[in-house]
């Protein structure tokens, strides 16, 4: 599903991934650990095409780092849920739309994405706050958003970038077990976070240390 | 479906940076109604020396002492003729009882002349669809080939100067029209652009989810098409408000017909069409670094 290959991340001189390898198959959850600054956010950035290595490859099923083209680029995209560290949800528009938006990229009607919407909502138990403005949401609510977002177009590959920082332990908690639903359902998860209270025995653990990546915790 | 939501996202865009919006549509505003106003003037411009040129006939004079059969073979051959829509005899005592009403203050003139001097003639009038100078000018050359015809006289230079200078604003006005519409395409494009920062954060977010070229710019299109619209529906109400001031103190002033509104609208459209697609070219393409 997702192959690193000697895969280097400079930028100018920095080094923020150093001769990385792993593959994680589908249904796979990963989770990456590691203090800030360690290049967590470089590894997932490589494999939603955000950033290119600039040595090594990244393969994410059918797509290649080295040769993926823009259109590529978006089909890939479009298979991906990625939830940002900084929620990135839109202020101008509505929780509704903030959820619906990877929905209607894909082009779905209007129907399927309010059912859709509806149901990712009740998922990270917000449901009946479409109506509201991020603006009006506290910081878990908002994170939640930024979740539901990820999970409403059934993704086939789930980056989440410290998806619980802003949530208490229960939901954190709550939170991590859908991702781990969607993992039975097939769906690769990759999950960077400090939180050590969230790991569970049968996880596969990669610790990144300056850019370096050591398997186990 | 997606129309709804570019439609929606571009009132979004107009919203996110209403200072910006403003001040562009109150320079488009400005601008269409430069033009609108521009055409409406030639428009009336035309419509004036049309109007002078469907009064304009051809008066066919005919040869001294010309009898009452030649009289009407002439009138059966202007009547003939394809570019003829009417023609009026005249006879000689009618042009001089109408010399005598027009002389009436200065009987001792008539006197001098003593016998009436003046032949029969023809009024000639084209039909309506070929009431020009061209027409009108040939029409006089083929008839003063015939033998019965002592001269045609056309008259109404003056018409003929004025569409003359009319038809040289009218090429004026294409040139200034020209340039203004290539403000107008400058003025979206600039305003598109301006969009596209403010909105980054969305672009950004657009481009994570793997949104495609056209769906990223699309709203960015229509967002120039309302402006565009708009403000030109706005200058539109403004030309036609002062026309019919204008037509207040001028009764020969008319606004524009429906066809050439229509037409200045469709225009607005793909000037608000071409601005913001060169405005959002940039947009939407490169996915990476």
């Amino acid at each position: 599903m997702i192959e690193f290959h000697h895969v280097t991340k400079k930028y100018d001189d920095e080094v923020a991934l150093d001769d990385c390898s792993l593959k994680i198959a589908q249904g796979e959850m990963l989770v990456l650990l590691g203090a800030s600054g360690t290049g967590k956010s470089t590894f997932l950035k490589m494999i939603s095409f955000e950033d290119r290595p600039t040595s090594g490859e990244v393969v994410v099923g059918a797509y290649r780092s080295g040769t993926a083209k823009d259109a590529q680029v978006r089909q890939l995209r479009r298979s991906l849920g990625i939830v940002h560290q900084e929620f990135k949800l839109l202020q101008d528009r509505s929780v509704f739309e903030n959820v619906a938006l990877p929905l209607r990229v894909a082009g779905l009607n209007r129907k399927d994405i309010h059912a859709r919407v509806e149901e990712a909502l009740e998922r990270v138990e917000i449901p009946r706050m479409g109506a509201k403005m991020p603006g009006q949401l506290s910081g878990g609510q908002r994170q939640r958003v930024a979740v539901a977002r990820a999970l409403v177009n059934k993704p086939t590959v789930l980056l989440a970038d410290e998806p619980t920082g802003n949530l208490d332990h229960e939901m954190s908690v709550r939170i991590v077990r859908i991702f781990r639903e969607l993992c039975a359902s097939g769906t690769a998860v990759v999950l960077a976070t400090y939180d050590l209270n969230l790991i569970q025995p049968e996880d596969r653990v990669v610790r990144l240390e300056g850019g370096r990546m050591k398997e186990g915790r | 479906m997606r129309l709804s939501f570019y439609i929606a996202e571009a009132w979004r865009g107009l919203k996110r940076a209403p200072g910006v919006a403003l001040a562009s549509a109150f320079s488009l505003f400005a601008a269409w109604v430069v033009l609108a106003g521009t055409a409406d003037a030639l428009y009336n411009g035309w419509r004036f020396v049309n109007a002078a040129n469907a009064r304009k006939e051809l008066i066919v004079l005919m040869k001294d002492r010309s009898g009452a059969e030649e009289d009407s073979t002439l009138g059966a051959r202007l009547k003939a003729l394809d570019e003829v829509g009417s023609i009026t005899y005249v006879s000689r005592d009618s042009s001089w009882a109408q010399l005598t009403r027009e002389l009436g203050a200065e009987p001792s003139m008539l006197e001098a002349v003593g016998a009436n001097p003046l032949p029969a003639s023809w009024r000639v009038s084209l039909k309506p669809e070929l009431r020009d100078a061209v027409h009108l000018k040939r029409l006089a050359e083929t008839v003063r080939q015939y033998p019965e015809v002592q001269d045609a006289l056309t008259g109404g230079e003056w018409v003929d100067k004025l569409e003359a200078w009319v038809r040289k604003l009218t090429w004026v006005g294409f040139g200034f029209g020209g340039a203004v519409a290539l403000g107008v395409v400058v003025l979206v494009m600039l305003t598109i652009r301006l969009s596209i920062m403010v909105r980054s954060d969305v672009l950004r977010v657009l481009r994570l989810l793997g949104a495609g070229e056209w769906f990223v710019r699309m709203p960015f299109v229509f967002e120039g098409l309302i402006l565009a619209c708009a403000t030109s529906i706005l200058a539109l109400v403004a030309v036609e408000g002062a026309s019919r001031l204008l037509a207040g103190r001028w009764s020969d002033w008319a606004g524009m017909p429906l066809g050439l509104d229509l037409a200045f609208l469709a225009l607005a459209l793909v000037l608000g069409a071409v601005g913001s697609l060169a405005g959002s070219a940039a947009v939407g393409r490169r996915e990476s670094a």
